[in-house]
C-alpha cells in the first residue's frame, strides 16, 4: 500500500481571508538582516554563540583576574 | 456498540487515491481537513448515505472491530460522527469516476476536482480602484442567476470545499441576494469579497444566516487616502459603515489590506481600526503589477520598501495578537504547495493552478488563477459551453499540470539557489509583470 501523504492541496485555510490561521512564522529571509538567516540554518552558531556571551560577561566582571591568569599565557607566545 | 452512527451534516468527502493516494474528510463548518486510511474513508462514506451500527460498518469495510470503534470514537469526539443518530442529515454527493487515461495524459497528479474555486459574479462596481485587475476591458456583465445556480450544483457536486464569491463589487449583482439564499443550502465553505460600502441590515442579517464570510477591502486608516485608492470619494465612510453593520449583527469578518506606498507608514493605525470594528482578522497584501496598475506606477512601493515595512507588520502582529489576528503569510511570499516541493525534486514547476484550483469569470471563462482572470491567453474553457468537471481535465493544463520544467526557466535554470528558492513556482506573477511566464520571479535580484 502507498504511503499517506498529508497533502496541502485538501487542506483549506481557516481565516475569513486568503490566508490561515497557520501562518509558517515570518521572517529568515524577508528581514533586511539577512545575516539572522543563519541561526535557523545553522544551530550550531547559535549555541556557540550562546556560550561564548556569558563566558565573555564573566571574563570582563572578572577582568583583573582574567588579565592576571592569562598575562603570562599571552606572553610567553609574543 | 449498537449505537447508529451517521456523518455529520457539515463533512465533505473526497477520495483521490491518484493523488499521493489521498483520503480525506473536509468539515466546511470548522475548516478542518482529516486525512484517512482508504478504510477509514469507506466507514464514513457507508454512513453519509445511511446511519449504520458497527457491525453493518464491519461488513461493509472489512475493518477489525477495535479499529472501527476506536475509529469512529476519534470521529466522535471531532463532531466528524454523530452517534445515536437514525436521521440522515447529510446530502448524498454523486460520485464522479474518472477514466485513470485522463490523469495519464499529465506527468504530474492533480485532484479529482479543484478544492477551492473563485468565482467573479460580476464586473460591474461602484470604486475605480488604482489596483483593480477584474475589469480590463470596462465592460459590464455579469454571471446570471441561473449559470450561477449551474455552478453552484456542479461544484457540489464535485465536492469542493471552498467557493470564492468575487467581483467586481459583489453586492451590485443584479440577484445578489437570491444568490445569498442559493449558498445557504450549499455544503461548501462560502467567502465573499466586497468593500461594504453596499452593505445593509438585511444583506448582513442573509450573509450570517447563509453561514457566508465577508471580508472587506479597507486599505488606510484616513479616509481622504482610502478614497484616493479607492478612486471614489467618501467610500472610506461608507465601508465604514459596512463594517459597524457587520459588528452590530456579530458576522466573523475579515478585512483585506492592500499595502501601498502611501499607507506603509499607518500599520498600526490600520490595524487600530480593524480592532475597533470587531474584525477577526487583517490580511495584508503586496499589489501585484496588473495591466491599471502599470499606469499607476507611482503607488508601488519598491521592494526594499516592502522589506522594510515586514518588521513593523511582524511587531503589529506579536502585539496585537490576542485581539486579531494580523495574517501576513501572503505578503510578498509564494507559497507552493507541499506537493509542488516533491515534483519540483523530479524537476517539474507546479502551483495551485490546476494542482486544486481554478476561477471562473464573469463571462463564464475558466481560468488557471485569479492572476490572469480574463486574459484570453490563459482561457482554458467556458462554463457556458462545458461542465466545471470536463474543463477540469482538459488538455490546456498541461503547462500547469507537468509541461514545464525547471531547465524550460529562463535564468532560474542556471541559478545555485534554485533548490531553496521558493518563488519560481508560480509562473503567472512574471508573467504578469513583464509578459514572460519563463522570467524569474519580480524580487528576485
Amino acid at each position: 500500500m502507498l504511503k499517506m501523504y498529508r497533502v496541502d492541496a485538501l487542506k483549506v485555510k481557516s481565516g475569513p481571508t486568503e490566508s490561515g490561521v497557520e501562518v509558517p512564522p515570518v521572517g529568515g529571509e524577508m528581514l533586511p538582516i539577512d545575516k539572522l538567516g543563519v541561526f535557523s540554518s545553522s544551530y550550531g552558531v547559535l549555541i556557540l554563540i550562546l556560550l561564548i556571551l556569558p563566558i565573555a560577561f564573566v571574563l570582563y566582571k572578572k577582568r583583573g583576574l582574567a588579565l592576571k591568569l592569562f598575562t603570562p599565557l599571552i606572553s610567553r607566545f609574543l | 456498540m449498537s449505537n447508529k452512527f451517521s456523518l455529520s451534516s457539515s463533512i465533505v468527502l473526497r477520495a483521490e487515491p491518484q493523488y499521493y493516494n489521498t483520503y480525506v474528510a473536509f468539515d466546511y463548518r470548522r475548516v478542518r481537513t482529516e486525512f484517512l486510511s482508504e478504510n477509514e474513508f469507506k466507514t464514513l462514506e457507508y454512513i453519509r448515505d445511511k446511519a449504520a451500527n458497527v457491525t453493518e460498518i464491519i461488513k461493509q469495510t472489512g475493518m477489525k472491530e477495535s479499529d472501527c470503534t476506536k475509529f469512529l470514537k476519534s470521529m466522535i469526539k471531532i463532531n466528524y460522527v454523530q452517534s445515536n443518530s437514525e436521521k440522515f442529515k447529510t446530502k448524498t454527493s454523486t460520485k464522479i469516476k474518472y477514466d485513470s487515461a485522463l490523469y495519464e495524459k499529465f506527468p504530474i497528479p492533480f485532484l479529482s476536482a479543484p478544492s477551492t474555486v473563485d468565482i467573479f459574479i460580476t464586473s460591474k462596481c461602484n470604486l475605480d480602484c488604482v489596483h483593480c485587475f477584474s475589469r480590463k476591458d470596462n465592460v459590464e456583465r455579469h454571471l446570471s442567476l441561473d449559470e450561477l445556480k449551474l455552478i453552484f450544483d456542479q461544484l457540489e457536486e464535485i465536492s469542493v470545499f471552498e467557493v470564492r464569491i468575487n467581483g467586481g463589487e459583489t453586492f451590485l449583482h443584479p440577484d445578489i441576494d437570491e444568490i445569498l439564499t442559493i449558498l445557504k443550502e450549499k455544503h461548501f465553505r462560502k467567502v465573499i469579497l466586497t468593500n461594504g460600502t453596499l452593505l445593509d441590515d438585511k444583506k448582513v442579517e442573509s450573509l450570517k444566516e447563509s453561514n457566508i464570510i465577508p471580508t472587506v477591502s479597507l486599505d488606510d486608516s484616513l479616509g481622504d487616502e482610502h478614497d484616493r485608492f479607492r478612486g471614489c470619494r467618501g467610500s472610506f465612510e461608507q465601508t465604514i459603515e459596512g463594517l459597524k453593520l457587520l459588528r452590530k449583527h456579530k458576522v466573523l469578518y475579515g478585512i483585506n489590506c492592500c499595502l501601498h506606498k502611501n499607507n506603509l507608514t499607518r500599520i498600526d493605525e490600520i490595524v487600530k481600526l480593524a480592532i475597533r470594528h470587531g474584525a477577526s482578522r487583517i490580511a495584508f497584501l503586496d499589489l501585484k503589477i496588473t495591466d491599471r496598475l502599470r499606469n499607476h506606477k507611482n503607488w508601488i512601493p519598491t521592494y526594499e520598501e516592502y522589506q522594510k515595512v515586514m518588521l513593523n507588520l511582524l511587531a503589529a502582529k506579536i502585539k496585537y495578537r490576542s485581539k486579531i489576528d494580523v495574517a501576513l503569510d501572503v505578503f510578498l511570499r509564494c507559497q507552493p504547495l507541499q506537493e509542488s516541493l516533491w515534483e519540483a525534486k523530479r524537476g517539474f514547476v507546479s502551483c495551485q493552478a490546476g494542482r486544486n484550483r481554478l476561477s471562473i469569470d464573469s463571462d463564464g471563462s475558466v481560468y488557471p488563477c485569479n492572476l490572469v482572470i480574463s486574459d484570453k491567453k490563459w482561457k482554458i474553457g467556458n462554463i457556458r459551453q462545458e461542465k466545471i468537471s470536463d474543463i477540469w481535465f482538459s488538455e490546456k493544463w498541461l503547462f500547469f499540470r507537468g509541461e514545464l520544467t525547471t531547465t524550460k526557466l529562463n535564468k532560474c535554470s542556471d541559478c545555485k539557489d534554485l533548490k531553496k528558492c521558493k518563488d519560481f513556482y508560480c509562473r503567472l506573477l512574471p508573467y504578469i509583470t513583464n509578459g514572460d511566464s519563463l522570467a524569474p520571479h519580480p524580487k528576485c535580484n
